[in-house]
């Protein structure tokens, strides 16, 4: 009833664990959205292309190209996608350094600690 | 050699050009320049056959070759009880014996460093002798003729009084400060080293001694070094090397220094050397060098930023005084402890933010399937029917996995205060592999992708705790099953005899997966060792616990084909089961 939109949400979820694509996969699909997900945060990258998602939720602890690594590779192509970081690390400053000076464009408000409620994330994408 | 002659030559015009030019003064007598040392020695000796009084001081090397005939005329006068001989030398170890010899036959001998050895021999008041090179004398005396013979060497020999008079008062002033022969070959038979305190004040000489005594270490050295330029200093000068070289002979070498960008490049190579050790230090005013508990050095930093070492260094001491190197080798001991202190709490207090970390991710990542798919069972929203099963083992899983993992961090706190409990029984290592094969083939998704294969034999009956054994047989297995991307996890088991001949069950599991990292292999069975993305660091750690609780053995090895690495443990047999295992089917307990 509230924002369905008249064009379904296009959600990318990458996450190393299969398990948390699962359910989360299965939570956002019965909430009305489309949703894409990767285990392999390269393949995720190497089938990435501008302008197709709506909202990316990147897990940051995976192997081989961290959420962060990701983002950065996500970001100079794509300038205007919301993303939202969600993680079960409490100090995740050793990934940042990838980063170099782009932490400071990501917002607090992208980062969601795991587990997160089920509301609270879908509130997160509807913003 | 034409260098040799050249310098001979100028020599001899040297002292032509003297002759002309202080034949003026000429008072009595003659001096004549003898070329050869063996010519100058041989008039020497035969002047003592008049003399009553002489004094030589030659080098040990000149004494050793010549002294033999010299040992019955000295006989002859301690018959005569007449007249005496002095002769200064450097005794060295080649020495002893020839000055053993002259004393028994009658001459006193004394030592002196060969660098402040003044070769001349001088006669009663007759003549003086003394080579040109060490000699200042020349210039108070009037050469009258060149007597050539066969060597380099050129000495002087004159009758002119006066000569002769200062030539024996220098002599008698260095044999005040001589040392003592016997005392001398007490030091050199004992392997003692004269005592010294030196203060260095040339340092370029300062930079000679670092490297000599670099050079010559045999069991340890010690370094405390000011800043971090001076690793690259001592590096220039090819210490880093010596020592590396040193170390690789079995030298235990200790070096604290601070460690910056600058000097990384030099820890590193360091860090091949097998018994380097570095440590991390504050910036300081001097620098401290101890060389097998013998030897010690030290220097101020006058320029704390210069690129050569001779330029860094001011005042520098150097001694070997047994107290002074003992104080200061445990000055540097508690300087050491220290640092490895502060280093180890950092080390310490590292891992443990890490493994804060780690342990958080690893305990709230299974919860969000929990939540999140509870949430949506209850929700009862969309077409949750097709999915009804999976959901449900997704939850299952996540739930064990939950538990494992607050049963690992458990368990490790129970290892670290001595707290695990074994509640041993008697039962088949053969069934019970099998039954954590049969609950793991159920449980894990990759297990798809690789084949787990074992084929059981007679019944190993083994004494230990089944959940503990249960737990590190599945922690191998599930750790092969995670590194192995795909191909094959073989399981053995075997009955082998150890060292001690004690029946003994081996536990042998084979992956074809990606290995063991060099890097991890050292400590792959401590804490927090992990290099995975999941796991929690503590799954190998605690298997080694078990597994040596019961008196066992655990190791790995990557297989030797490149491909997969290979884990096995053993576990002593249970003697009397082996032989008869029914007898005890019954009453396991």
């Amino acid at each position: 009833m509230r924002t369905k939109a008249k064009t379904t949400t296009k959600i990318l979820l990458v996450d190393d664990d299969l398990d948390v694509t699962f359910s989360l996969k299965l939570l956002l699909e019965t909430n009305g959205f489309n949703v894409d997900v990767y285990n392999d945060p390269s393949l995720a990258m190497a089938n990435f292309k501008p302008s197709l998602y709506d909202f990316i939720i990147l897990d940051i602890k995976m192997p081989h190209l961290n959420g962060f690594e990701l983002y950065k590779k996500i970001r100079e192509i794509d300038q205007k996608v919301r993303v939202l970081f969600l993680t079960a690390l409490s100090d995740f400053s050793d990934y940042q350094e990838a980063l170099d000076k782009v932490p400071s464009t990501i917002a607090k408000n992208c980062f969601v600690q795991k587990p997160v409620d089920s509301q609270e994330l879908l509130k997160r994408i509807r913003i | 050699m034409s260098q040799n002659k050249d310098s001979v030559n100028s020599k001899r015009k040297d002292t032509e050009s003297l002759r002309i030019h202080i034949n003026n003064h000429h008072i009595q007598g003659t001096s004549v320049i003898i070329k050869g040392r063996k010519t100058a020695l041989l008039e020497a000796y035969r002047r003592s056959l008049t003399s009553v009084h002489d004094y030589y001081c030659i080098t040990g090397d000149e004494l050793a070759k010549s002294y033999k005939p010299f040992i019955p005329l000295l006989r002859d006068r301690i018959n005569k009880r007449s007249g005496s001989t002095q002769i200064l030398t450097n005794i060295e170890k080649g020495t002893i014996l020839a000055v053993k010899e002259l004393t028994e036959a009658g001459a006193q001998v004394k030592h002196i460093d060969s660098s402040s050895l003044r070769r001349c021999v001088v006669y009663d008041e007759d003549a003086a002798y003394f080579s040109i090179v060490e000699e200042p004398l020349i210039t108070h005396t009037a050469i009258d003729s060149v007597n050539e013979t066969e060597g380099d060497d050129l000495w002087v020999a004159s009758t002119e009084h006066t000569v002769i008079q200062s030539a024996k008062n220098r002599f008698l002033s260095d044999w005040e400060n001589a040392i003592q022969s016997n005392d001398r070959i007490n030091q050199l038979e004992s392997g003692i080293e004269p005592e010294f305190y030196k203060v260095i004040v040339d340092s370029e000489k300062a930079s000679q001694i670092i490297v000599d005594l670099t050079k010559s270490i045999k069991r340890e050295a010690l370094f405390f070094l000011p800043n971090d330029k001076s690793l690259i200093r001592v590096d220039n000068l090819g210490i880093i090397d010596y020592l590396t070289e040193a170390s690789q002979k079995g030298v235990t070498v200790k070096i604290i220094c601070p460690l910056t960008q600058q000097n990384a490049g030099i820890v590193k190579k360091i860090e091949t050397a097998p018994r380097i050790n570095l440590l991390n230090g504050n910036n300081s005013a001097y620098g401290m060098y101890i060389m097998d508990g013998e030897k010690f050095f030290r220097a101020e930093i006058k320029q704390p930023m210069a690129d050569k070492f001779s330029e860094a260094v001011g005042l520098a001491v150097y001694s070997n005084r047994k107290t002074t190197v003992d104080s200061f080798k445990s000055v540097f001991e508690l300087l050491w402890n220290e640092r490895a202190l502060v280093e180890e709490l950092k080390r310490a207090d590292k891992m443990q933010k890490e493994f804060i970390n780690v342990a958080a991710h690893e305990l709230r990542t299974p919860i969000q399937p929990i939540i999140v798919l509870i949430n949506i069972l209850l929700s009862k929203k969309g077409n949750i029917v097709t999915h009804h099963e999976e959901i449900l083992n997704v939850i299952n899983r996540n739930a064990k996995r939950l538990q494992r993992v607050t049963e690992n961090i458990l368990d490790a706190t129970k290892i670290e205060s001595n707290s695990l409990d074994l509640k041993k029984e008697i039962f088949d290592l053969n069934k019970l592999i099998r039954s954590v094969l049969a609950e793991y083939k159920g449980q894990v998704r990759k297990a798809d992708h690789v084949k787990i294969t074992f084929t059981s034999k007679n019944p190993y009956y083994i004494r230990a705790d089944k959940i503990r054994i249960e737990q590190v047989i599945s922690n191998l297995l599930s750790n092969a099953i995670k590194f192995t991307p795909e191909g094959y996890v073989i399981i053995y088991s075997a009955k082998i005899k150890q060292d001690d001949n004690k029946p003994t069950a081996m536990f042998r599991i084979k992956d074809t997966g990606i290995g063991i990292h060099p890097e991890i292999h050292p400590k792959l069975f401590s804490k927090f060792s992990s290099k995975s993305v999941g796991g929690i660091g503590l799954g190998l750690y605690l298997c080694k616990s078990i597994v040596e609780a019961h008196g066992g053995r655990i190791w790995a090895e990557n297989n030797s084909d490149g491909k997969g690495a290979t884990f096995s443990f053993t576990l002593p047999l249970h003697n009397t089961i082996a032989d008869n295992p029914s007898a005890f089917t019954k009453h396991p307990r």
